[in-house]
């Protein structure tokens, strides 16, 4: 598979079809990726794809399309990111060359946590899981400890905005319900939820890597860092880190697309998905949709259905 | 009044004796709700006057930072009210306002605040009446509810 | 100095006696990190010592917010109001070597203006610190490669070393002779003294060899391409420097209702965009380009020239926090490769 992406990157590339391919390349150690720019053909040699390829790479979208045409290695679930995009209007649905990876789940890091990190050598796709390379031998881990709980619980199919689909699409049999850690959730009454998220957003930073890793933050400029009207404090007092949070995730009400790139960006290990999933939850029950399906789908919260929308005062 | 009038004042209560009052914020359009307000005094309708209102040129105008401010604040309870449908002064701005309001007092049950501190009416200019219903009937279920505990502990 | 030993079961006791007298802070587990905490019970003492802090000291002595004033306008009089009381004495357990290494570098930072920072240095002066040697370095930690404080700690009081069921206790400072004179410490022997300084070398055989960087910096060269392969992916964030224990930089913001408010100080970086933004739309850093070139270079290069010292520890947090790893120690080797 690696191979058939270096392939076509390459030759996107060479026909100068595209400026440049983003995709993964090795990071600093076995188990990291980090994002490769490649925009010649020799650079796409250095192109990867592996359980440790997590980052959602449709965060660099926007800028890099300002350089000419992009070709992109997507997962089915970045791929709705760039479906946000185009319905955005972030981007020309023109401008990019969607790569599509079959992709089987991505890594845990937990996974590693009984592994001395540095005896790890490589990571691969193994049977129903991973296989780790270290200096004392090869470790399969199953399925349900290797990938992300969001991978575990995955459905998706091809994005909507599909160009080039590489290998072919890995079956798909959920091992967990999508919902299980809302359930959880839900379980606590009002009042818990509310010390619950006041508690969590005390250990905010503000380091704004939730905001940055995200790609439907895109704005020009934050509500968070406006200088003239302040509205959003940039004071850690609990209550303005509510005010932050709160106001991001309405921002993104209908936009978030569950990647878990605010989440596995927190250096805090606040719950940030948690928050997402909810407003996705509450507004696929009330309008009926969701993000990242249609690239012309209007959004959720900029437009309105005369015959649907609920009535909070029926006469 | 100014932003610290809003904020701070102590509602007025008519009764002697000094039990809690919520301190409840609404946000209403100039064109009906905020007329329909008017006209409740001007008729000399009896309603709880723990509100302050804030007059919006259009509920879709409230974003719903100024919900959320409110509740960084520690108000007790939000209302925002604007024209019923197919009557708002700029034909759609209320149809937006619904969605966006709608899917707010959900998520803010679902992150903590009792959906009953946060209320979105349709209220005309012509009724005097229904405001002093829902404003009656709002700060009573926010008196209900209790003190806001606020969002920081 | 003079050197003790304590045994493990009895740190819980020795601390909640030194309670009394000053709060007692110490590393522990909160949900999935670990970060500094008040200890009010010490029956289920529950101090994380493995886990590196999320942060280092840096909140401990410039906390994200600190409010610098408050006021209040009462008609035409304004009143003032400082909260700078003096907060009580502090001892902190179980400082990691890189990180109380660091302060050497934000003391050098914090008086190298006038008036000195009078709220750091007050906070400096009311805490002790107890250091640990670490047993479980981290893939990313490199301060072998900066100093050798592992072995020769600075900057703390007190430094404890594992050797099995108690810790060898060195005393740095008079502070940390008063400390050891507690009835939990023991006189060392020979052995312990040895098993102390075995335990040590068995961390650094395990951690790279010392570079000298504040040499080799000299000569970064200011336009090596890297930085344009670095900006593309860098989100500009600020995982790196707010967690980075030398980092020092803040931003002043006021906070006003009504007829009153506050002006208050919180962490800010030279990641972010509006960090250089001038009043008039100028900006001397305009992309990410400059920026990341910044980060790396004030650690490695202006740092040795102004202060004589390196501002970066290797404690290695901003490369497990870089959510697109992006690694310090990779990128300063390689620009000193490519000078
Ligand atoms: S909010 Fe988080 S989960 Fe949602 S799209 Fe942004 S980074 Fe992904
Ligand atoms: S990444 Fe975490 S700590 Fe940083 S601003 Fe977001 S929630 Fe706060
Ligand atoms: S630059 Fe990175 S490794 Fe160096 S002291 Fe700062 S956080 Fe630690
Ligand atoms: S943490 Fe990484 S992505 Fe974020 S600003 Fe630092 S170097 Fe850039
Ligand atoms: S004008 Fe009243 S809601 Fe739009």
């Amino acid at each position: 598979m690696e191979n058939e992406l270096r392939q076509k990157a390459k030759e996107l590339l060479e026909s100068g079809q595209v400026k440049q391919v983003i995709g993964y390349e090795d990071g600093s150690t076995a188990f990291k990726s980090t994002p490769c720019f490649a925009s010649s053909p020799e650079d796409a040699d250095r192109l990867v794809w592996n359980p440790t390829c997590v980052n959602n790479l449709a965060v660099y979208l926007p800028s890099a399309v300002k350089q000419g045409k992009v070709a992109v290695a997507v997962k089915p679930c970045d791929g709705r990111s760039v479906v946000e995009l185009i319905k955005e209007h972030q981007i020309n649905r023109d401008d990019v060359v969607t790569m599509v990876v079959p992709c089987p789940g991505v890594l845990n890091p937990d996974a590693l946590a009984d592994i001395d990190p540095k005896t790890i050598k490589n990571i691969e796709w193994k049977g129903d899981g991973i296989s780790v390379t270290t200096d004392s031998g090869e470790i399969s881990i199953p399925r349900e400890k290797a990938f992300l709980d969001k991978c575990l619980s995955c459905t998706l199919t091809d994005p909507a905005v599909t160009n080039i689909k590489l290998g072919d699409s890995p079956e798909r049999s959920p091992l967990k319900d999508k919902d299980a850690a809302i359930a959880e959730y839900e379980k606590m009454s009002v009042d818990e939820r509310r010390v619950f998220w006041a508690k969590e957003f005390t250990k905010c930073i503000r380091c704004y890597a939730c905001r940055q890793a995200c790609p439907a933050c895109y704005c020009k400029e934050c509500f968070v860092d406006k200088n003239g009207q302040v509205w959003a404090l940039k004071s850690t007092d609990p209550e303005a880190n509510w005010f932050f949070h709160m106001t991001r995730a309405m921002h993104l009400a209908g936009r978030c697309i569950g990647c878990g790139e605010c989440e596995r960006s927190c250096p805090m290990g606040i719950p940030l998905t948690l928050i997402g999933r909810t407003l996705e939850k509450d507004v696929e029950e009330m309008f009926g949709s969701g993000a990242g399906q249609d690239p012309d789908a209007l959004p959720i919260l900029g437009s309105f259905d005369l015959t649907k929308d609920p009535d909070p005062c029926p006469e | 009044m100014s932003e610290e009038q809003v904020i701070t004042k102590e509602p007025e209560t008519a009764g002697a004796p000094k039990e809690w009052e919520p301190k409840i914020i609404g946000f209403l359009c100039n064109w009906c709700t905020y007329a329909g307000a008017d006209l409740a005094g001007s008729s000399r309708l009896k309603y709880p006057a723990n509100m302050r209102v804030v007059r919006v040129p259009c509920s879709g105008r409230v974003d719903p930072q100024f919900v959320l401010k409110a509740f960084e604040r520690g108000f007790d309870g939000v209302l925002v009210s604007g024209c019923h449908p197919g009557d708002c002064h700029y034909a759609k701005g209320n149809y937006y306002a619904r969605r966006r309001h709608m899917l707010l007092q959900k998520f803010l049950e679902h992150m903590g605040i009792e959906p009953e501190r946060f209320h979105f009416d349709w209220i005309s200019a012509a009724e005097g009446q229904k405001f002093a219903e829902v404003v009656e009937e709002f700060t009573g279920q926010v008196k209900k509810a209790g003190p806001f505990k606020g969002v920081g502990k | 100095m003079e050197a003790k030993v304590i045994a493990k079961s009895d740190i819980g006791a020795w601390m909640k006696g030194l309670a009394d007298k000053c709060d007692v802070i110490a590393p522990v587990k909160d949900g999935d990190v670990s970060a500094f905490k008040k200890i009010e019970d010490f029956g289920t003492l529950s101090i994380d010592l493995p886990t590196p802090t999320v942060k280092g000291l840096r909140e401990q002595f410039t906390p994200e917010t600190e409010t610098l004033f408050e006021y209040k306008l009462t008609g035409q009089q304004a009143e003032l109001t400082s909260d700078t009381a003096a907060q009580k004495d502090r001892l902190i357990f179980g400082v990691r070597a890189c990180d109380a290494a660091a302060l050497k570098y934000t003391d050098a930072v914090n008086a190298n203006c006038e008036p000195k920072d009078a709220l750091y240095f007050a906070k400096r002066k009311q805490t002790t610190l107890v250091g640990v040697c670490c047993t479980t370095p981290a893939w990313s930690c490199f301060c072998t490669e900066i100093g050798d404080f592992l072995a020769n700690p600075i900057m703390m009081d007190l430094y404890l070393t594992d050797i099995g069921d108690k810790y060898y206790a060195e005393a740095l400072t008079p502070k940390g002779e008063t400390l050891i004179g507690a009835s939990q410490f023991q006189a060392a022997t020979d052995a312990d003294k040895q098993a102390a300084e075995s335990a040590k070398q068995k961390v650094i055989a395990a951690l790279p060899s010392p570079i000298d960087h504040a040499e080799k910096g000299k000569d970064f060269d200011w336009d090596d391409p890297m930085f344009t392969k670095l900006a593309e992916k860098c989100l500009a964030c600020g995982a790196c420097t707010f967690l980075c224990p030398t980092c020092h930089c803040f931003d002043i913001q006021e906070c006003a209702q009504g007829s009153k408010g506050s002006r208050y100080r919180c962490w800010d970086t030279c990641q972010f965009e509006k960090f250089t933004l001038m009043g008039h739309g100028h900006n001397p850093r305009p992309s990410k380009n400059e920026r990341t070139r910044q980060r790396v270079f004030h650690k490695f290069k202006y740092s040795p020239e102004r202060y004589g010292i390196l501002g970066c520890v290797g404690c290695g947090r901003c490369i497990t926090a870089c959510p697109v790893n992006i690694d310090i120690q990779r990128v300063v080797h390689k620009l000193e490769a490519d000078k």
